[in-house]
């Protein structure tokens, strides 16, 4: 049952900050194009967090900032930081490649690595940072697919190949294949934009389940899906003077739904532009 | 302006309760001049009338039920949705009220006059402020007015009291009188609930407006 109190929102304090983010004052660069600019926001642990905004106002580039994907990009860079339980992932001892395992990322179109099983996908990224015995392997598969609401469906066809599955399944997979090497922050890049209505449903469920062990950050362009599953939402826009993404309000989502402070969210939301 | 329909459903809907509303004041004015001058005419026509206004009420709560389920609003749309809502209800209970009066006037056997006339006019004047303003500040999303609203509210329970106090004495008085008495004490308090509801719709434009919950009674 869940009781009046949680239902208008009010939740259990985290206990530390432990798997906090903090972004101070970012900004990023697509060469010399200023995508974003001074955005300064605490992203809260165990918490699903939505960025929302309309197209090209820099939501998806912020989330890649968060495990320094956007670096990838030839001529991509950052200024600011990005601090993850208090240590900067821009400093310059971080090592990249240990940032996007403990932030990991769901990207928007399901992309499971077609030549793999369904089993080999889960443990593809364990099994590169070093040797694991088949058993331990084999429960990290079992643990990461429950986790991921996938572990009924494809338990006695483990060694099936991952492109067997439905879209919504191979989604969820990628979760599962994202959680198993035990990150702290999960980045979601519209992961339900190519998924049917239920299995959309069945990710959002699966979203608020993991809220319990993980920080989450979602980009989605759904705003009624930001509404469902987040707890707080942050909402970017362009600049129309320097044509530079930025953040207007971020805030409780039932604040952000509700009675915004910032009249462009309030247009924004309730879809009088964007 | 991106959702132009919306917005145009939204109005209409708006406007409807804003009939609804002048339509449930003139019920009241009607059943409280039916009853002042012993009307049995348009005591029965203001009886009669409440059907329609029933009606318009169920009019009004479908479509918002249909535009939320259809247009999925958030802050000031839901707000207003929301609002139109609540604010029907409250009208539609007014009406209710005035039909209450209306049929208390069917079932007087003469005319209601029993003393206390000065404390029954002071309660029927500042309800009909509390109406007059009450469907203003919603027509005109005003919060302001509608903290006024509230305020007048204080004054229309203390001519209550009073007169019910009256009426009560005036029964002990003369025995003769309890019948007419006891109408009007009946038309009293259906008179001091249709401000209590005016004070829910002012209640209701202040959360619309500004999307404070505030309790004003």
């Amino acid at each position: 049952m869940i009781s009046l109190a949680q239902l208008s929102g009010a939740q259990e304090t985290p206990s530390s900050d432990s798997k906090a983010m903090f972004v101070d004052s970012l900004h990023a660069y697509y060469g010399s194009k200023h995508a974003i600019k001074n955005v300064t926001l605490k992203i809260m642990p165990n918490a699903v967090t939505a960025i929302i905004g309309p197209s090209g106002c820099g939501k998806s580039t912020l989330l890649r900032c968060l495990n320094r994907l956007h670096e990838v990009i030839p001529g991509a860079y950052v200024k600011g930081h990005v601090l993850l339980e208090g240590e900067d992932i821009y400093a310059p001892s971080a090592d990249p490649v240990l940032v996007r395992r403990r932030v990991g990322m769901v990207f928007q179109r399901p992309n499971p690595f077609p030549t793999m099983s369904i089993q080999d996908n889960v443990t593809a990224g364990i099994r590169l940072t070093g040797r694991k015995r088949s058993k331990e392997l084999a429960a990290i598969v079992e643990e990461s697919l429950r986790d991921a609401a996938l572990w009924d469906e494809v338990k006695d066809r483990l060694k099936s190949p991952a492109t067997s599955l439905s879209g919504g399944q191979q989604q969820r997979l990628c979760i599962a294949r994202a959680m198993a090497v035990q990150p702290e922050v999960i980045l979601m890049d519209e992961p339900c934009s190519a998924l049917d209505p239920i299995a959309t449903l069945k990710v959002e469920e699966l979203i608020a389940d993991l809220r319990k062990n993980y920080t989450i950050v979602i980009v989605t362009h759904n705003m009624q899906q930001a509404a469902r599953v987040s707890d707080r939402t942050a909402f970017m826009m362009v600049d129309m003077e320097d044509r530079t993404g930025t953040l207007v309000e971020e805030g409780e989502t039932k604040v952000i739904f509700s009675h915004p402070k910032d009249k462009r969210t309030e247009d924004y939301v309730t879809g009088r532009f964007g | 302006m991106t959702r132009v329909r919306f917005a145009q459903q939204l109005d209409a809907l708006n406007d409807a309760t804003v009939i609804l509303g002048e339509q449930a004041a003139t019920a009241v004015r009607q059943a409280i001049q039916a009853f002042t001058l012993f009307d049995t005419a348009l005591a029965a026509r203001v009886v009669d009338e409440d059907l329609g206004i029933n009606r318009m009420e169920h009019q009004i709560l479908d479509s918002a039920a249909l535009l939320l389920t259809l247009q999925a609003p958030v802050a000031s749309d839901l707000r207003r949705i929301l609002g139109v809502s609540r604010v029907a209800s409250d009208f539609e209970r007014i009406a209710d009220h005035a039909r209450d009066i209306a049929r208390a006037t069917l079932r007087l056997a003469a005319p209601p006059s029993v003393g206390s006339q000065g404390d029954l006019d002071l309660l029927i004047s500042q309800a009909s402020v509390m109406l007059r303003d009450g469907l203003r500040c919603y027509a005109e999303n005003d919060p302001i007015l509608a903290r006024a609203v509230c305020k007048v509210d204080d004054g229309v329970d203390q001519a209550y009291a009073a007169l019910f106090r009256d009426l009560l004495g005036l029964m002990v008085e003369d025995s003769t009188t309890i019948a007419r008495a006891t109408y009007t004490m009946f038309v009293a308090h259906d008179i001091e609930r249709i401000a209590d509801h005016i004070t829910n719709v002012a209640e209701t434009v202040i959360y619309v407006t500004t999307g404070e919950t505030v309790e004003l009674n």
